[in-house]
């Protein structure tokens, strides 16, 4: 059935986070830039379909990835989507909690204490140019954190 | 005829024979913390709201496969039940349709009314 993945190739959709993941599968896009937190991972629990699981554990080992790689980077994903599927004043709302709540917790910000509403403001055409970034969020006595390279 | 109904029995009995398991995954806080908001703002538990979107992703995976992989990865074992994933790509007519796609926990009057077939 030759057809079959031909018709397989047809319908898979360039757009799905899926489709991405197998092209980092194979080498054929760049992993994620995003710089990764300090912090060690908080544990969720989650339900799973056993058959998924299993799936899962053969495209770890035919690809040289930990379950637990594969499902925080699906997870992950996921996330974002949802709270990019908010209306944007409750991105703005949502992004506010979440930033103080990870500066309560003693966790390390992507941004400093914006780690989130980074995601939501509007990027003048300036973004990327050093002194960008400090002229945000002006603190003149920390520029530690500061980094130019978010999208 | 639309077939919706047909359809629809069929996933649930596919649906019964699917053994759920607990996965502790660990996320970066900001995602954590985002996760555990959203999830109290809309309401909708944490735990089994990923169940079916981890099934959409690794179906979405299938699909950009090189053949040899996709085939490798579609098979499954006699004692594995024919999981959700499958169940899609058999829908889209990439994979054979099981004859029972029962597993051995099904209830009995499924399996009968899945041999009339």
């Amino acid at each position: 059935m030759a057809d079959r993945h031909a018709k397989r190739k047809a319908i898979s959709d360039p757009e799905k986070f899926g489709y991405w993941l197998s092209e980092i599968f194979y080498g054929r896009t760049a992993k994620d830039e995003e710089p990764k937190s300090k912090d060690n991972g908080l544990p969720v629990n989650i339900r799973l379909i056993q058959n998924d699981v299993n799936l899962i554990d053969r495209l770890g080992k035919r690809f040289g990835m930990s379950r637990a790689a594969i499902l925080s980077a699906m997870i992950e994903n996921d996330i974002e989507e949802m709270f990019f599927a908010q209306r944007s004043d409750d991105q703005i709302a949502t992004a506010v909690e979440v930033d103080n709540l990870m500066t309560e917790g003693g966790f390390s910000h992507i941004y400093r204490k914006k780690t989130w509403l980074l995601e939501v403001l509007e990027l003048p055409a300036n973004y990327g140019n050093p002194g960008y970034a400090n002229s945000l969020f002006p603190t003149p006595t920390d520029s530690s954190e500061a980094k130019g390279d978010e999208k | 005829m639309s077939g919706y109904g047909e359809e629809f029995l069929k996933r649930k009995m596919v649906e019964v024979t699917q053994e759920a398991v607990t996965v502790t995954v660990r996320l970066q806080p900001k995602y954590f913390l985002m996760l555990k908001l959203l999830s109290q703002k809309y309401s909708f538990p944490i735990s089994t709201s990923f169940t079916e979107l981890i099934s959409k992703h690794l179906y979405d995976i299938m699909l950009n496969l090189a053949d040899e992989d996709f085939d490798d990865m579609a098979k499954y074992d006699d004692d594995e039940s024919f999981g959700s994933v499958n169940w899609k790509l058999s829908q889209e007519g990439l994979i054979e349709q099981p004859t029972l796609a029962l597993g051995e926990n099904a209830p009995d009057f499924l399996k009968e009314l899945f041999k009339k077939e």
